[in-house]
């Protein structure tokens, strides 16, 4: 509460000191039409042009994500170079970036107009969570490698920004219904009402859906004789999201962002443990924005709770974020961002060992990023970032090997930062070189869970390790991207090296009882190089084109049973494609995956690995423009092979099932009011 | 019509279109972004503004880019949250001008820049050209120009001086000299 005190005194403050200049939050299509290109503030916290970021970025635009005709974003994030996407259901995927993908990845961090939407008790994307609509979405950002020293500790592998629309500057009013396969069933709808200085923009949606392509589904029958349809197959959720921008004067901007969630989702969780996850999702953002002459100040507020009642594994986690930060100039040539955030992060509930028993972490974290431009050609941009993170329990477990609460005490403290130096030879090169140090500091469950899931036929139980390390990662990069306007096109490229320390993971062992303990573990560290390149243009006024390719190469260091290197595709490719014919539209992507292992718990309760052959993904749409408002769609997803991209793990309790993923097909209708 | 006539028509034509070539005239995708950047500062209130091309009568090149702008500005010209009316200003009036957005032409000498400046900087109007030259000379606030890419250059003294309000955003976005 002191700390919330301290943020709205800072308010006051720079309220009461403003009075100098224009609105202050990014005009995203004002400034992209100026441009000529998207702009972004995801890579260095200071807003500026997409060619400009001192990282590797890339930005996928709402019309791309319309045309795409993507059911999710983890569809889109398919077609960035460098980004690994497995799918697990039709409603779930985990997502990468650049290698060390897991069930329940943990390792990216995800952000809806800057606040986390992940949830924190596992630090996972829970995608089938979020509370906006794919139609207000304004883009996408992809930071491709760590960047913790600005985001944070989830920030290790890379960042994913998803920007909407700002309610007073754009106008999106529009439904939307979806009937397909898998007994899809979806509508949405969104609609903006604007003001003289106000504008407020609701949205609400329900989707149901099979979780599973009951044509492919294989290796079921145990399963559903013991299981009732609606609770295996089942992809459902209903959300509202409320987005009010208040222009409080030419130089204050307020935002108050309030959204709801709750899903039923058939996913995998560590130990490739396929599980029906029921989650209700509940947030409040508050944001406020100045300029005065010590430069352009941005509070950020937001609280988000993520309950998920599933018995033994039940949890309730409450995330408090406080954010400030100050930009400013000094000089022409020198941008300067200081910035503070106080988290308080709570779970509790049976996961870790009762409905009274909490688990809480409280994390300090002041950082700076400072971008210099030497000179028109050479720019350098540094950011470090110290975390100090202070986890306590509240009562002692009475589950597993660590049952005295002051195991749990302790305190984490680490620096994460950024260096980049760019270099635009000419107006149509930039080469970047960077290095950077990112983290993962283990989650509340990783470190904290306590719970014994079932007695029978075996005793099982789930923990965490109050012993675990932080991971952490150093990244070096080298990048080039040219612009070919004479042929209108873009080139991409980058190559890069990573070095993981202290890998998180999943472990089994036996306990006294006995009893299988499924748990985590630091196992060691595990080296990673890749490459990416990429094209992307229009051709001849009409046809949109991009392809790229992604190779990644891991060798994981001797340690105690990491697989990383074995599981991850080396080689993965992705072709897109988009023109317009009169009042059609047409779209489609390709993606190669080459083939990899998959690790997974089995009915022994022992860890192994199966292989996951190479597979195409293949997604169409076809539109038509009925007139201004109305458009009719169909689109096909997953349109060349049945296949699979995980392996499903089976412990000896519950039921299992394939995960082969099929076709599917869906009609799309669309008005804009 | 004879052919020697018919040739020297040619030739003049040519001359005409290599000399009024040789001229960088400010291009459509250059107002556009013009347009779009006055959005962004508050010192010119929405609605109709008069967009004063200043121009040296003496001067081809500035003679050849006021044209150009005429042509592209006509009647008037729909800005974001302006409606640009032209006046066409010679650079010697330029003092009695109450325009809140000075155009300077290409083909300025440097005291015609300043003189215009000063106008500027005594209204608190915005100095714009796409003669970024004028602007790395001190000359005036700001400066666009769209090519393969877009250049966008502000003069830090001269904004200041003008005592001009702009996007804080877009201030990161360009280049400050």
């Amino acid at each position: 509460m002191k700390n919330i005190k301290l943020l709205a005194a800072s308010l006051l403050v720079s309220t009461a000191i403003t009075g100098v200049a224009q609105a202050q939050t990014i005009d995203y299509g004002m400034m992209e039409s100026i441009f000529g290109e998207p702009v972004t503030a995801s890579a260095t916290g200071k807003p500026q042009r997409a060619s400009e970021a001192p990282v590797s970025m890339e930005i996928i635009s709402q019309e791309e994500i319309r045309r795409s005709g993507a059911r999710d974003i983890p569809q889109i994030l398919r077609r960035v170079a460098g980004v690994q996407v497995q799918r697990s259901y039709n409603g779930r995927a985990d997502v990468s970036i650049r290698g060390f993908n897991k069930p329940y990845a943990n390792r990216l961090l995800i952000l809806v107009n800057g606040r986390q939407v992940l949830s924190d008790s596992f630090g996972q994307a829970n995608w089938a969570g979020l509370s906006i609509g794919m139609d207000e979405i304004r883009q996408i950002e992809v930071v491709k490698g760590p960047n913790t020293s600005l985001f944070g500790f989830n920030a290790e592998s890379g960042v994913i920004n998803i920007i909407t629309f700002s309610p007073i500057q754009d106008d999106i009013s529009q439904a939307q219904v979806k009937v397909g396969t898998q007994e899809h069933k979806e509508v949405n709808i969104t609609h903006t009402a604007q003001f003289d200085n106000q504008a407020v923009r609701i949205s609400a949606g329900e989707l149901d859906a099979d979780g599973f392509n009951r044509d492919s589904m294989t290796g079921m029958s145990a399963a559903t004789s013991t299981v009732d349809k609606k609770n295996k197959n089942d992809w459902a959720g209903r959300r509202v999201n409320v987005d009010y921008e208040w222009q409080v004067n030419d130089a204050s901007n307020f935002r108050a962002q309030v959204g709801h969630n709750t899903n039923n989702v058939r996913q995998m969780i560590p130990f490739a443990i396929p599980s029906r996850s029921n989650n209700d999702f509940d947030f409040a953002h508050l944001t406020y924005a100045t300029q005065n002459k010590y430069g352009l100040w941005n509070a950020n507020l937001y609280k988000v709770s993520n309950d998920s009642p599933s018995g033994t594994t039940g949890f309730e986690n409450d995330l408090m974020v406080a954010k400030l930060d100050n930009l400013f100039k000094i000089g022409t040539d020198h941008s300067i961002r200081v910035a503070g955030e106080y988290r308080d992060n709570q779970l509790s509930g049976a996961i870790v060992g009762g409905v009274d028993d909490t688990f809480d972490l409280k994390l300090l974290a002041p950082s700076v990023m400072w971008d210099w431009k030497v000179s028109d050609q050479w720019n350098i941009t540094n950011s470090v970032r110290y975390d100090h993170a202070a986890y306590t329990r509240n009562a002692n477990t009475t589950f597993g090997p660590h049952t005295n609460a002051n195991l749990f005490d302790r305190t984490i403290e680490e620096f994460s930062f950024n260096s980049a130096v760019s270099f635009k030879p000419t107006a149509t090169d930039t080469f970047r070189a960077s290095v950077s140090r990112g983290l993962h500091i283990p989650s509340l469950i990783e470190l904290g869970g306590s719970t014994q899931v079932a007695t029978t036929p075996t005793s099982l139980g789930f923990t965490g390790d109050p012993g675990l390390e932080t991971e952490r990662v150093m990244a070096y990069e080298l990048a080039w991207d040219k612009k070919l306007p004479q042929h209108n096109m873009n080139f991409r490229s980058a190559v890069f090296m990573q070095k993981a320390e202290n890998l998180l993971d999943n472990k089994v062992s036996v306990i006294a009882g006995p009893t299988v303990l499924l748990t985590f573990d630091n196992f060691g560290d595990s080296d990673t190089w890749g490459a990416e390149f990429g094209f992307d243009g229009v051709h001849n006024n009409w046809l949109r084109w991009g392809a790229n390719y992604t190779y990644l190469n891991t060798d994981d260091q001797a340690g105690k049973g990491l697989l990383y290197e074995d599981a991850q595709p080396n080689h993965q490719v992705s072709l897109m494609a988009g023109f317009d014919h009169k009042n059609w539209e047409f779209d489609t992507d390709v993606h190669y995956i080459s083939s990899y292992k998959s690790k997974l718990t089995n009915a022994a309760s022992t860890i192994t690995v199966e292989d996951i052959d190479a597979y195409f993904v293949v997604n169409a749409r076809a539109g038509y423009n009925v007139n201004d408002n109305l458009n009719i769609a169909i689109t096909g997803y997953n349109l060349a092979e049945n296949h699979r991209e995980w392996a499903l793990g089976k412990i000896s309790t519950g039921p299992s099932g394939a995960n082969t993923l099929g076709r599917s097909v869906l009609a799309n209708l669309t008005y804009k009011f | 019509m004879n052919l020697h006539f018919k040739i020297g028509l040619l030739s003049a034509i040519s001359m005409f279109g290599l000399s009024f070539n040789a001229y960088a005239e400010t291009s459509p995708q250059e107002l556009a972004a013009i347009a779009k950047i006055v959005s962004l500062s508050k010192d010119i209130p929405a609605g109709d503004a008069a967009f004063a091309v200043v121009y040296d009568p003496s001067s081809a090149a500035s003679n050849a880019d006021l044209a150009a702008i005429k042509g592209l500005i006509g009647d008037g010209y729909k800005a974001p949250k302006h409606m640009f009316k032209l006046e066409a200003v010679p650079v010697d009036n330029v003092s009695g001008s109450s325009a809140k957005i000075l155009f300077m032409t290409e083909g300025l000498s440097g005291d015609a820049q300043k003189k215009i400046l000063t106008r500027g900087v005594a209204n608190q109007a915005l100095t714009v050209t796409t003669s970024l030259p004028y602007v790395e000379g001190g000359n005036c606030v700001l400066g666009v120009d769209v090519g393969s890419g877009v250049k966008i250059i502000m003069h830090s003294e001269s904004y200041s001086a003008s005592k001009l309000n702009f996007d804080s955003a877009f201030k990161f976005m360009i280049k400050e000299i």
